[in-house]
């Protein structure tokens, strides 16, 4: 769906972006199967993969990126959660998988901020956001929280625009 | 790096170095990005044999430095593999599908050696 609604680069910002939204429709598919309201969820990527003998519970945590696995052989979960943690490397991509952790968790800010099902309203914003054709391939972390904040207000309302903005702020992106 | 020298070539004696790593996947694991080295004459004699035989079929020396028929995509793995002889050494990096059988037994047994080796430390 990711690549299909969208055509961000597979590389750095634009690539964390691309892994974000795949998780957090993932995460949203899960929800709306489990009739899960944001509070309720548990906003693990991956749960149920690692065996017995791994350290972990998931690859990702939404709610609290940087602490899904801590592992011997797999070394330890290096999501960062705001900008203050931000990785800048070559590998994967430009850390698509590392960086992510960022958008996830201020999607997850947005979710439990508004409350009720996330899906219906932080997942329609994400949705629109995806679809929207203001959304570059090349989206930085900054361009696409803008995007959220204006089809927050545009689809709901100024109290829904307040929360995403708030959220990007947590986790040290000014979008407003 | 195709034919240059690597950093971690050794470029004499008679044993045969791997150096492997592997870059991507379907999420970040620091341990596994972490290069292991394989000496192959510290294996048991016929995991020993067996390496090298792959080593041999996948015409490694000869392949360029980058696999060119690499699919890549959101989530491919990439492994970088050094490999040192008495004679030569050569880096190749190849990307998920490997289109190449001997390749893809090569990549498939490295990776179990590496793992084998890093859940040993």
């Amino acid at each position: 769906m990711t690549g299909d609604e969208a055509h961000l680069v597979y590389l750095g910002q634009a690539g964390a972006l691309n892994e974000s939204i795949s998780d957090v429709f993932g995460s949203l598919v899960k929800q709306y199967a489990r009739r899960q309201s944001a509070d309720k969820a548990d906003w693990l990527i991956g749960e149920g993969l690692f065996t017995a003998s791994v350290h972990g519970v998931a690859l990702r945590s939404m709610k609290a990126p940087g602490t899904a696995f801590d592992d011997p052989v797999l070394g330890r979960d290096p999501q960062p959660a705001t900008m203050a943690g931000y990785v800048h490397t070559s590998a994967d991509s430009g850390g698509v998988h590392t960086n992510s952790g960022i958008p996830n968790h201020a999607f997850y800010l947005v979710a439990t901020g508004l409350g009720g099902y996330a899906w219906e309203k932080a997942g329609r914003i994400w949705y629109e956001t995806l679809r929207d054709k203001r959304l570059k391939p090349t989206a930085t972390f900054r361009q696409f929280a803008r995007c959220t904040v204006q089809n927050a207000a545009h689809f709901f309302g100024p109290a829904e625009r307040q929360a995403v903005s708030a959220a990007w702020a947590e986790v040290g992106i000014r979008a407003a | 790096m195709g034919r240059g020298r690597h950093p971690g070539c050794v470029g004499r004696g008679t044993a045969l170095r791997i150096d492997f790593s592997i870059d991507g996947g379907l999420a970040a694991f620091p341990g596994l990005a972490r290069p292991v080295s394989i000496h192959c004459d510290a294996l048991p004699a016929h995991e020993n044999a067996r390496l090298r035989d792959l080593v041999r079929r996948a015409d490694f020396f000869a392949l360029p430095p980058q696999d060119p028929s690499h699919g890549g995509g959101p989530d491919a793995r990439a492994y970088t593999i050094t490999i040192d002889d008495a004679l030569q050494c050569r880096t190749v990096t190849v990307r998920e599908p490997i289109a190449d059988p001997a390749l893809r037994d090569l990549v498939a047994e490295l990776r179990d050696k590496a793992m084998a080796e890093r859940r040993a430390k």
